[in-house]
């Protein structure tokens, strides 16, 4: 182990002022907020004067709002879409990467990955360019290949527009898993595969039967990035929708920003922060015991 | 027959990847190609390219819509977390990877922890505090938020790299007398330099591009960021196409530069980054 040992106790000082100097700023900064809000969550506050405390009264308030429920049923469609979406589509590209046929994998790599380091709220301008109904790139290219009969609202018909919006937060992040799963496959043992293949494995037996139980935790770190990630989206849906039609595409951390910004209440805004946080965690614990089992 | 079979087989693993690569890169190409037409090239085919090269979107958007203000800021935001993250991160993530000492693993488990914690949870108290502090709409609203946010990743990419450094170098420093801050800064520091880029392009990226803190915790025109400044953008001038479409190629192409040039380094940090969070 490359550790140092420490001399003097003026030298132990020292490293105690620079590790706890921007440690309590961080605990400042992102961990006491935390806190506090748990504590802003039990109250009614408008965000001047003085917080009265109420008790639970604002998260029942927030069960018994038929429009909580429906945010809520929104985030968690969208978050399961897009686990499935981005993960599913990661993973069969990351075996595919694998293949001796793919021509072009370096090209596709970097391609694949760049609209990851892209401003979420640009690919939603960008998106919501290709939904346009009047020029927009979808409906050119519907008409090219001759199906202007698909040609719909994209982002203005209720029925279809949640589905809409998890296309481009689909298409950002395939990228990001790709390159997480493909590092997993790398680092199996070359040998693995070659008993599989004196065994008489063959490439798709061999993505199942190996590949797949050998990558298996880089899996579960990609579905609990992303679920845990699509929990909080909110850049996309404002470039794209802001939320409408009515609450048709509205997300929890949007509804959050809308009360406490918009209406003002602070103490509502803070339980459904809490919220969020408490689903986000829920969330990623179920998966971890789920896939943790499974495991062998 | 069986080369018939084997085309097939090329074919159906080639052309998926093939059109999905291209569906990534059609709407950036796009996006560049278009903001340099003019609104009635624009109106009759979205798709076509344009006639010839028309610049003065880009000069529309600097010279009537603030465009230059909100690049600035942006860049400010930027540079000023960087360079507070890398200082900062690089004293971290040293003094933790190289001695031990009580309450260290309180330190690294809570940093790490951090990670897991959505961030956007914190808007609302984090505006709370930045009020009650006066630090809305201010230069300086933003920077302390970043420079928080940044800290774990980068912190726990210096020090595991610094863990795959060997101590000679430091312990034959200090026989010579070198203090530690100077240790760590002039013998050490130069060594990392790979990982501590990586550190620099990630802080990068994700300030030049986040939205939901400085949507928050910044209204003045004069502070917006490129952001928050397309939004503005899209309200304001919703009828001209390719303005925003400029506005939106301005906001890509630093992030579309620094992805050419960078591309290794961005793909090791964002899987560290994202493999332990």
């Amino acid at each position: 182990m490359n550790i140092r040992e420490i001399r003097n106790n003026k030298q132990k000082a020292g490293i105690y002022a620079l590790v706890l100097i921007p440690f309590i700023y961080f605990v400042y900064v992102m961990v006491y907020p935390l806190i506090i809000s748990i504590y802003y969550s039990l109250t009614k506050w408008k965000g001047i004067g003085n917080p009265k405390f109420v008790g639970l009264s604002n998260y029942t308030a927030m069960l018994q709002s038929s429009d909580f429920w429906l945010v809520t049923k929104n985030t968690l469609f969208l978050c399961v879409v897009c686990t499935v979406g981005q993960v599913g589509i990661a993973l069969v590209i990351a075996f595919l990467m694998t293949l001796r046929r793919l021509k072009l994998k370096t090209f596709h790599r970097a391609v694949i990955f760049f609209p990851v380091v892209m401003a979420p709220i640009v690919v939603g301008y960008v998106w919501r360019f290709i939904y346009n109904s009047n020029y927009g790139l979808l409906n050119a290219f519907l008409t090219a290949i001759g199906r202007s009969d698909w040609i719909r609202f994209w982002l203005d018909d209720q029925d279809i527009v949640l589905r809409m919006v998890s296309v481009p937060v689909i298409w950002q992040y395939i990228g990001l898993y790709m390159i997480i799963l493909m590092s997993g496959i790398s680092a199996i043992p070359q040998e693995v595969f070659e008993c599989a293949e004196i065994d008489g494995a063959t490439g798709f037996k061999k993505s199942i039967y190996i590949t797949l139980p050998m990558i298996w935790d880089s899996l579960k770190v990609c579905i609990i990035l992303c679920a845990g990630g699509t929990m909080k989206i909110y850049d996309h849906l404002v470039a794209l929708t802001n939320g409408g039609p009515g609450r048709a595409t509205e997300s929890l951390a949007m509804y959050c920003y809308e009360y406490t910004f918009r209406f003002g209440n602070f103490g509502m805004g803070a339980a459904i922060a809490v919220t969020i946080l408490v689903l986000a965690l829920l969330i990623s614990g179920a998966i971890q015991l789920v896939m943790g089992r499974r495991k062998d | 027959m069986d080369k018939a079979k084997r085309y097939f087989a090329n074919f159906l693993v080639n052309v998926p990847i093939l059109f999905l690569s291209l569906t990534c890169i059609f709407p950036v190409v796009w996006l560049l190609y278009s903001s340099v037409k003019t609104d009635a090239e624009f109106n009759i085919s979205p798709v076509n390219l344009p006639g010839k090269i028309h610049l003065d979107n880009y000069v529309k958007a600097f010279s009537r819509a603030n465009f230059g203000t909100f690049a600035f800021n942006s860049l400010f935001n930027s540079i000023i977390s960087l360079l507070l993250v890398l200082v900062v991160s690089f004293v971290l993530g040293y003094l933790l990877s190289r001695y031990r000492f009580r309450g260290r693993s309180i330190v690294y488990g809570v940093l790490m922890a951090a990670m897991m914690v959505p961030i956007y949870a914190l808007i609302v108290p984090i505006f709370i505090q930045e009020k009650k502090l006066g630090l809305l709409n201010n230069y300086f609203s933003l920077i302390p938020i970043y420079v928080a946010m940044e800290l774990p990743t980068s912190v726990f990419l210096i020090d595991s790299y610094i863990k795959g450094i060997s101590v000679d170098l430091e312990d034959a420093a200090s026989i010579d007398g070198a203090s530690l801050p100077r240790t760590m800064f002039t013998i050490i520091m130069p060594i990392c330099r790979p990982i501590l880029s990586t550190v620099v392009i990630l802080t990068f990226m994700h300030v030049w591009n986040e939205f939901p803190f400085a949507q928050v915790l910044i209204s003045k025109e004069e502070l917006k960021t490129i952001p928050l400044g397309l939004t503005y953008f899209t309200s304001q001038y919703s009828t001209s196409y390719t303005l925003l479409l400029a506005a939106l190629a301005m906001a890509t192409i630093p992030v579309l530069i620094i992805y050419l040039f960078f591309y290794n380094k961005i793909m090791e940090g964002m899987m560290a980054g994202a493999v332990k969070g």
